[in-house]
């Protein structure tokens, strides 16, 4: 017990020498939580709008009003023709152009009146909900206009958002982003940190040493989970204190799965650091074999339901999907464990195949 | 001597077995897997039926609703907390609770009874899924009026639900509608030009009954909204700045670790040299990526430029630099690839995230807008899907590339400033 507890003492001495990377350690998911957590969002905003308005009579200057009094869009010009529409899209000046027939107040009337909502169809989800919106201003408008003749309506649908009333973007990204902070410290921490051993030719030094391989892994590991978990705590005060994001469910519980996930990282860089051979590589195994399934496979930012079957096959292997949809689940919805448990046990399982394959693999002696 | 010292660093990274797989299986993954996972489209949402009437006219509705592309009905529910507890496991996104008296009401012209309750967690996801169940309700609403007889009411299902939905956020200042905008009353006919995939193209097409006005949503450069089109071009900005960015970080501070600096710190190699060895190399090779990439797109994905090429390479060309010298700044200041690797992934994360990829710059806060007039990736994201979709022309685009290429001033004298032959 008392070697091991150099042995851990050491790798803190390795990680505290370090000032330069401690802080970068400790700062990093501060700033990144703080940056995405308010800043990532995909909510309809600031859309600018210009409008193609030939008859300019007192219809279309009341729904002219209506798109600017709207706090989505700001008119940001009128266009004369609908041909210099082309230039302002291609110049990136407006996303949506909003063209009027000709003798829209008359046409009202004769019933051939019509708006034409010409979006940038780029970004997909934008344009479709900025139409959205658009029209939604519009046919308020007309609803208003024929007044009592809407009395009857056939069906009369009540929306409720669950959990996010606000609808803020910031409670899907911070379970998102905790995931991937985790899988960053933990998994390439601990690979580089036993490669980086290796490639001095200290790890030798350890070797020869009277204390089992077994537990030289486990000393390096300690400092890290101590070190995932100050983040993970300062992670959730910011989330709480800063972005308004609830921990509603079980705060325990919400830890206990975190430490399963943090346990799942140390194995998975345990593993890659028993496939490779210098730091370099290492840092590239898990750098870009891990970031970017997270950050594509696990439902951060795309809700895998819209993904084609293969690849949901293959988001199912992506330990971090589970956890970030157990913390969805617990902090967001505040659930209790039962409704958790299937990602309980599959981290669980994941963590245990990994740690029995980097034990198989990690060489009592080295070649 | 610049030649012989290009040509060591070439040695280099061909001796080096790793970085060349790197490059293959970033580029596959990133033009071949990606570009199908990198899909905000909304669909397949589970939804959970409520039916407390059990009328034949909300049977009707559950079947409709059940033969929709967008939805899986896959569980009924008897009670709306047993219903809850299918959201709580996962097992359905959204609960549609069909009203007591659903029928009758209908019937009868009071307006049937309805309630959507959408886990809103992901709130794109569950404001677009409110949106189209909301479309659907019209629709459906529409299509019994129709065949009930001309002396129907006129009906205005969403507009009901649109203003409710205003009075339903009353939270200060944040009062958003969320992807809830679909009014479309029966006043309003709604013409689709383009097969879209957005909701507005379930067509609502309503008879008018007096004074109206139509709306015709058109999507410009991508009418059939396809998402693709819209990630891939961005997906290559993207490797580009993962292989471009990367690979030279680590590239001066592991021949510090190393010790191979040694050898260049005596000779008489100067600082410009030095990282004009350093980064020609990542640049020929950003080239060839960037090439493969392009005909990659064009071969998988029948996608070609609306703009010029040439514009594309410029651009492409001058951001290579930007990023590589990033790259070598970082390495620079770095004593240890452990050290390197964590500056460059902040930083890239950061870039990457705040660049526009996945969430619309304008949507940030005014203060996150300010700070991405430092993020070169969001310059060569915005000229990428111009160029590729809109066709815009250099002319255009102007005012970015003069940016790129204050960037790649500014970011190479710094790597040149930065490297000391002393320690």
């Amino acid at each position: 017990m008392k070697q091991m507890l150099a042995f851990i003492r050491k790798e803190a001495f390795h990680i505290l020498r370090d000032r330069r990377s401690m802080m970068i350690l400790l700062i990093m998911p501060v700033i990144q939580i703080l940056l995405f957590g308010s800043a990532l969002s995909t909510e309809v905003r600031n859309v600018k709008v210009a409008v193609v308005d030939p008859s300019k009579d007192e219809v279309t200057a009341v729904i002219k009003e209506r798109i600017k009094a709207s706090e989505y869009f700001e008119i940001v010009g009128n266009l004369d023709s609908p041909e210099m529409i082309n230039d302002a899209f291609n110049e990136g000046r407006i996303d949506l152009a909003v063209v009027f027939s000709s003798g829209f107040a008359e046409g009202l009337v004769r019933g051939d009146a019509a708006v034409q909502l010409i979006a940038d169809g780029t970004d997909p989800n934008q344009a479709s909900l900025l139409t959205g919106y658009a029209s939604g201003i519009l046919s308020s408008y007309a609803s208003e206009q024929l007044g009592g003749m809407l009395a009857g309506a056939l069906i009369r649908p009540e929306i409720k958002m669950l959990y996010n009333p606000q609808t803020k973007s910031s409670y899907n990204f911070v379970p998102g982003v905790l995931g991937l902070i985790m899988m960053l410290i933990c998994a390439m921490m601990t690979s580089v940190s036993i490669v980086r051993e290796k490639e001095t030719g200290t790890m030798e030094v350890l070797l020869s040493s009277p204390m089992k391989p077994i537990y030289i892994i486990l000393a390096k590991a300690v400092p890290y989970i101590i070190l995932s978990l100050l983040n993970f705590i300062s992670i959730m005060v910011l989330s709480v204190t800063v972005l308004d994001v609830p921990v509603r469910g079980s705060f325990l519980l919400l830890l206990g799965i975190s430490l399963l996930f943090i346990l799942l990282c140390l194995s998975l860089g345990l593993l890659i650091s028993t496939l490779v051979k210098t730091q370099m590589a290492a840092i590239l195994a898990s750098g870009m074999g891990l970031m970017t399934p997270v950050m594509l496979l696990s439902g951060l930012i795309f809700p895998i339901a819209s993904m084609p079957g293969i690849l949901q096959g293959v988001s199912t292997l992506v330990p971090a999907r589970w956890y970030i949809q157990a913390v969805r689940k617990v902090m967001i919805q505040g659930v209790g464990f039962q409704f958790v448990s299937l990602e309980v046990l599959i981290l669980s399982l994941m963590t245990l195949v990994l740690l029995t394959l980097a034990l198989r693999k990690f060489n009592m002696r080295l070649n | 001597m610049l030649k012989y010292l290009i040509e060591k660093e070439f040695k280099q990274i061909r001796r080096n077995s790793f970085i060349p797989r790197i490059i293959v299986g970033m580029t596959l993954m990133m033009m071949l897997v990606m570009p199908w996972a990198a899909n905000q489209e909304v669909r397949n949402i589970k939804l959970c039926v409520v039916d407390n009437d059990k009328s034949s006219l909300s049977g009707r509705l559950v079947h409709k609703l059940a033969s929709s592309d967008y939805f899986i009905t896959r569980s009924t529910a008897a009670t709306y907390s047993e219903a809850m507890k299918e959201i709580e496991a996962g097992r359905a996104d959204m609960i549609l609770e069909i009203g007591n008296g659903f029928e009758e009401d209908f019937m009868s012209n009071q307006g049937g009874r309805a309630m959507i309750s959408v886990n809103a967690v992901n709130a794109a996801k569950g404001g677009l899924g409110a949106v189209y169940l909301n479309t659907m309700l019209s629709d459906f609403a529409a299509e019994i009026a129709v065949q009930s007889g001309p002396s129907s009411l006129p009906f205005s299902c969403s507009a009901a639900a649109y203003n409710q939905a205003v009075s339903q956020t009353p939270d200060n200042g944040q009062t958003r509608l969320s992807g809830m905008p679909a009014a479309m009353p029966a006043s309003i006919t709604v013409v689709e030009q383009t097969s879209g995939q957005g909701y507005l193209s379930s067509p609502v097409s309503v008879q008018t009954l007096s004074a109206s006005f139509t709306i015709i949503p058109h999507y410009k450069f991508n009418p059939r909204l396809d998402y693709r089109i819209f990630m891939v071009p961005a997906l290559m900005v993207m490797l580009l700045t993962l292989l471009c960015g990367f690979l030279p970080a680590l590239n001066i501070v592991s021949e510090k670790e190393k010790g191979t600096i040694e050898q260049i710190n005596v000779s008489p190699v100067g600082r410009i040299s030095f990282v004009l060895a350093k980064l020609i190399p990542y640049w020929i090779m950003g080239f060839v990526v960037f090439s493969i990439v392009l005909m990659l797109a064009w071969w998988v994905y029948g996608l070609v430029p609306a703009g010029s090429l040439l514009t594309i390479y410029i651009f492409a060309a001058t951001y290579i630099l930007v990023v590589s010298a990033i790259g070598l700044v970082v390495s620079n200041y770095s004593g240890t690839i452990q050290q390197a690797m964590f500056l460059i992934f902040f930083f890239l994360i950061i870039f990457i995230l705040m660049s526009g990829l996945f969430t619309p710059i304008r949507s940030m806060p005014e203060w996150a807008q300010a700070i991405t007039i430092v993020n070169p990736l969001k310059y060569f994201m915005k000229v990428m899907r111009m160029i590729y979709l809109m066709g815009s022309s250099f002319g255009d685009l102007n005012g970015e590339y003069l940016s790129l290429c204050i960037f790649a001033l500014a970011m190479g004298s710094w790597a040149v400033l930065s490297y000391r032959k002393r320690s």
